[in-house]
Parts: structure tokens; C-alpha cells; sequence
């Protein structure tokens, strides 16, 4: 059976980049790559303001942001996507009201595909 | 109507020393410069209610009173025309056609705040502007006529960056830095350019003063239709005649538009206007009578700011209208302070899901949101720009918005698939009050 695809979301905005959040995503795609999980699918997201606890990382399917995932967190994310990790100590700084905010925005479909950017 | 800032016929006019002098020019300068009280000149300039004429509006003479307090020294003048506001021309226009006006402002200013340096920074994309205004500086200057001991004056070229236009990013790029705006306090009056204190004053301001120091506060007062006196107009390529113009402050909106501006090009009713540029709140067809004043303006949801008029015809879909301001703000902010970029980003984003045909109510209801969330985290001002446009284009074009998201858009259907294609079949001149 095909797994359902699942976007996990990296910010690749210049505050989230000085503090790594390149080296993060190209982890996660080598990761990926090396696991076989080609139903989840990395990709740069827009700046939710979180940019002091970055890098940043959200997952919606799992109604999931993560803070500060560097590129050495990045097997406990992939563990976490498979069902076999607790991610708790990436989300200990989680700001509520943005948390809010964030999953607010992408249920109103501001992330959907398709947009004119 | 006679003007204090424009000359008659404009284009052609003599804009020499020697023209300038002949008309009186400098005789303010040579009175305050040299017998009467600078206090004397500052109680003018609060008479006659000037204020900032960059966008801001901040009363001139409370800048320059609280410049004068600085004890320091040595203090700088910046005459500000960096002019970012996009569709603004009126400073290049001054610095280029009536550069005598600027410079007798600059040194009544200069003086009244007691600063030796003045530093004009012109845009980039002004460079005739720069040059004319150069050239009439060494003229004034080697002439012997007009007096500049005491002070060092500089033109300084600035890039053609939105945010060169925010004092502090400013004074950075003037330091030769990255055009980045600063935290405050310390204001630029305190700590401003190489750590001096600094007034910042648009070029249209202090262009204002000669007549104010020569004829009074009260005549230039009662230049306006409600005695605020003068400011100057920028009507856009959209317009039959577009240009810069001398308007009385009070002025109806619709005069502007159809008796000066001549309606619209296209020959379409004007739908709506921003009546200060891309941060400006909307006004409407209906409101169009309201005089242009910064208070009346402010009263109704809107600002005077720079005075460049855009006007957007019964042709033009809000909802595009609006994403591209968004798409500016979001290109515009710096990205210095996380709160400005989520703002900004996500309201562009928004705008581009709703236009695409990807919107939904749930969507929209955001926006205030995020408004809401960025309040009071910005350095600087350019977090506050998009707030009054978006929320006055989703109060006053809700229909346009449910157009859109129900895929029903008969504006952007007209104008072909994209929405950007120009009806040019209908050069007609259409009025606007009516």
C-alpha cells in the first residue's frame, strides 16, 4: 500500500539560514533519500516570526513545529516521522500564541500548492 | 492660481541664480541669516502649521525646536530626498526645477537649529535632479551673493532602496552601511549621523520656508482653502494630466483628480484612491469630495502622507490592486525584525492564494490576525504600511474579495485570463465627480 505523502515544512528564511536551517534541510533529503521515504516531502516554508527559536520545522499533518532543529536533530525528526521517536525537547519553546497562529494559517490553506508566487 | 514652490510653466522656467534672486529669492535668508532672532523664524514656522511633507507629517518646528535644545558641536541637517514612495516626483522635481527654493530653505533650517553640516541625499534614479541641484550650489556658492559661511554643504547620492527612505536606514547608508533602520532611542535629533544629533527634513519641507520666513505665517496660511496652506501633488501616468501640482490644502479631492489630473486616462470612473501612496488607506468614489487634509484624511481611515494620488478605475480589480501593495511591503521590509517579515510575507502570501483562486473565507479572517500579532514589534514603520490598505481594501471591496474566491472575478474575465491585460480602447477623458 502507498503511504500518504507527508510535507515537512523547513524555513528558509535569512534568520532561520544564519542559524543553519540550510544544513538542516539538506540533511533531512539525504535522510529521506537513504530510508526510502519518498512520500515525505521537504520543502521551504514562509516566515511564521518564530526566528529566535529557529530553525524552524513544522509538519502539519502531525500538527507539529519544532524549534532549533539543526542538522544533528534531524534522525530524531525522521524517527518521529516514522512513528518510533518522542520529539517533546524540540518543542519545549514553542510560543502558544504562534503555535496557534501557525496552524491556523495552514488550515486556512495558506500553504497550499498552486499559488501564483 | 500663483504657486510658491512650482514656477509658472514649470518646464521652462529660468531656474538660475540669478532668475531667482531677481524675484526675490534670498531675501529671507538674508534677513534671518544675518539681524533677525531665530526664535523669531521657529514661532513662524509653528504659526503656519507646517509639517513634515515626506509622509510622516510631524510638525516642522517641534523637530527643530528639540534640534536647537541639543547642546553638541556640531550638528548636521539632512534634507531628505531620497523619495522612495513609489509614484512620488515632487522633491526630484524641486531639487531639479527649483533648486534656489531648496537650498534658502536648507540654510534657513541650517540655522535655526544652529547645524554646520547639510547633507541633501538624492535618490539614485534622480540623477538629473542631483546634478541640477549640484550645479546650482556651486553657482550660489562661488557666486558672492548668498552667504554660506559657517556651513559645509554635500550632495549625497542614496540607492533606490524602499527602505533608504526611513530616516535611521538613512543615516546608515549615509555612514556607508547597509540600509538598515536603527533602534530608537536614541532618535536621530540625539545620536544621528556619525553620532551627531541630525534633523532629517524633507526636501519639499524646507522648500517651504522662504516664503513662510519672507511673507509670514499668516499668508501662508491663508494659501490653503482652510488655512493649512500648500502642499504638493503627485498625479500619476494613469491620469490625462499627470504631474506635479501645487495643491491649497483643502482643495476637494474631485478637483484634484478632474480639474487638475483631468480625469482618467482610460476614460473610466475612478472606483477608488489612495490619497498618499501605497500605505494609505482607500477612499472611494462617494468620498471623493472630502477636502485633501492630513486630519480629514486621517478621520476617515486614510493619510496625506507624500501626497502621490493613485487612482484606480472601475477597470481595475481590488483584490490584484492589493496584492501587488502587499507584494511591495513584503519586498520592501527589510526582514530586520521577524514580526515585520511574518506580516508582511504572510499577507503577500494570502493575497497571492486569494488571486490565484486558491482563497477561502477562513483565509481572509487572518489577516487581522496577523495584523494583530505584529503590532508594536516593528523598529520602524514600514510594519504599520500595509495595515491601513488591506484593511481598508476588505472593508470597502468585500464583494471583489468573494469574486474572487468563488472564481468569479467578471473584471479580471474582461481583462483577459491574467487580469493584466490594459483596455486601451477607450483613450476618452472621463470625469470623476459626479
Amino acid at each position: 500500500m502507498t503511504e500518504p505523502n507527508i510535507e515537512v515544512f523547513v524555513c528558509m528564511n535569512v534568520d532561520c539560514q544564519s542559524r543553519g536551517s540550510a544544513a538542516t534541510m539538506a540533511r533531512l533529503k539525504q535522510k529521506l533519500s537513504e530510508c526510502g521515504m519518498s512520500h515525505v516531502k521537504p520543502e521551504p516554508i514562509i516566515c511564521f516570526a518564530a526566528c529566535n527559536l529557529g530553525p524552524n520545522v513544522v509538519i502539519p499533518s502531525k500538527r507539529c513545529w519544532l524549534t532549533g532543529v539543526t542538522a544533528d536533530d534531524v534522525g530524531d525528526v525522521v524517527e518521529y516521522l516514522n512513528g518510533n521517536a518522542q520529539i517533546s525537547r524540540l518543542q519545549e519553546n514553542n510560543d502558544p500564541d504562534l503555535n496557534k497562529m501557525i496552524f491556523e494559517m495552514i488550515d486556512a490553506g495558506l500553504l497550499d500548492k498552486g499559488d501564483s508566487a | 492660481m500663483g504657486t510658491i514652490l512650482l514656477r509658472s510653466g514649470a518646464s521652462s522656467a529660468d531656474s538660475s541664480l540669478g532668475a531667482y534672486l531677481r524675484a526675490g529669492g534670498y531675501r529671507a535668508w538674508t534677513r534671518f541669516g544675518k539681524t533677525a532672532s531665530i526664535e523669531r523664524l521657529i514661532d513662524f514656522i509653528e504659526e503656519s502649521g507646517l509639517s513634515g511633507k515626506g509622509g510622516a507629517g510631524f510638525p516642522t518646528h517641534k523637530k527643530m525646536r528639540l534640534m536647537r535644545a541639543q547642546g553638541a558641536e556640531r550638528k548636521f541637517l539632512i534634507v531628505n530626498g531620497s523619495e522612495h514612495e513609489p509614484g512620488s516626483l515632487k522633491d526630484r522635481f524641486l531639487l531639479e526645477h527649483n533648486p534656489h527654493t531648496v537650498l534658502e530653505g536648507a540654510l534657513l533650517a541650517a540655522h535655526a537649529v544652529k547645524a554646520s553640516d547639510v547633507v541633501v541625499a538624492i535618490n539614485e534614479a534622480a540623477i538629473a535632479s542631483a546634478q541640477r541641484f549640484q550645479q546650482a550650489l556651486d553657482e550660489a556658492q562661488s557666486d558672492g551673493r548668498v552667504d554660506f559661511s559657517g556651513f559645509a554643504f554635500s550632495v549625497r547620492i542614496v540607492p533606490d532602496v524602499y527602505i533608504v527612505g526611513e530616516e535611521s536606514a538613512l543615516l546608515e547608508v549615509l555612514e556607508g552601511k547597509k540600509p538598515v533602520p536603527r533602534k530608537r532611542p536614541p532618535l536621530p535629533i540625539q545620536q544621528g549621523l556619525y553620532g551627531f544629533p541630525t534633523l532629517i527634513q524633507n526636501v519639499e519641507t524646507v522648500a517651504h520656508l522662504p516664503f513662510i520666513a519672507r511673507a509670514g505665517a499668516a499668508a501662508y496660511r491663508a494659501l490653503g482653502v482652510n488655512g493649512q496652506g500648500v502642499t504638493l501633488c503627485t498625479l500619476g501616468g494613469e491620469f490625462v494630466r499627470p504631474g506635479i501640482y501645487e495643491v491649497p490644502l483643502g482643495t476637494p479631492i474631485c478637483d484634484i483628480l478632474d480639474t487638475l489630473g483631468g480625469g482618467l486616462l482610460n476614460g473610466a470612473r475612478i472606483k477608488a484612491i489612495q490619497p498618499g501612496g501605497p500605505s494609505s488607506g482607500f477612499l472611494v468614489a462617494s468620498q471623493l469630495k472630502l477636502p485633501l487634509d492630513a486630519g480629514t484624511l486621517m478621520a476617515h481611515g486614510s493619510a496625506l502622507g507624500c501626497a502621490v494620488i493613485r487612482a484606480y478605475s472601475e477597470k481595475e480589480c481590488m483584490v490584484r490592486e492589493i496584492g501587488r501593495i502587499m507584494h511591495f511591503f513584503a519586498h520592501g521590509s527589510c526582514g530586520q525584525c521577524p514580526r515585520c517579515r511574518m506580516e508582511t510575507n504572510m499577507l503577500d502570501a494570502i493575497m497571492r492564494q486569494i488571486i490565484s483562486g486558491k482563497g477561502n473565507w477562513k483565509l481572509v479572517e487572518q489577516v487581522d490576525k496577523i495584523i494583530e500579532l505584529a503590532k508594536g514589534e516593528g523598529i520602524c514603520s514600514l510594519i504599520t504600511m500595509p495595515v491601513a490598505p488591506v484593511q481598508s481594501c476588505l472593508k470597502l471591496f468585500r464583494e471583489e474579495f468573494a469574486a474572487h474566491i468563488e472564481h468569479q472575478c467578471s473584471i479580471c474575465a474582461a481583462r483577459g485570463n491574467d487580469g493584466e491585460t490594459e483596455d486601451k480602447n477607450n483613450p476618452a477623458q472621463a470625469a470623476v465627480c459626479n
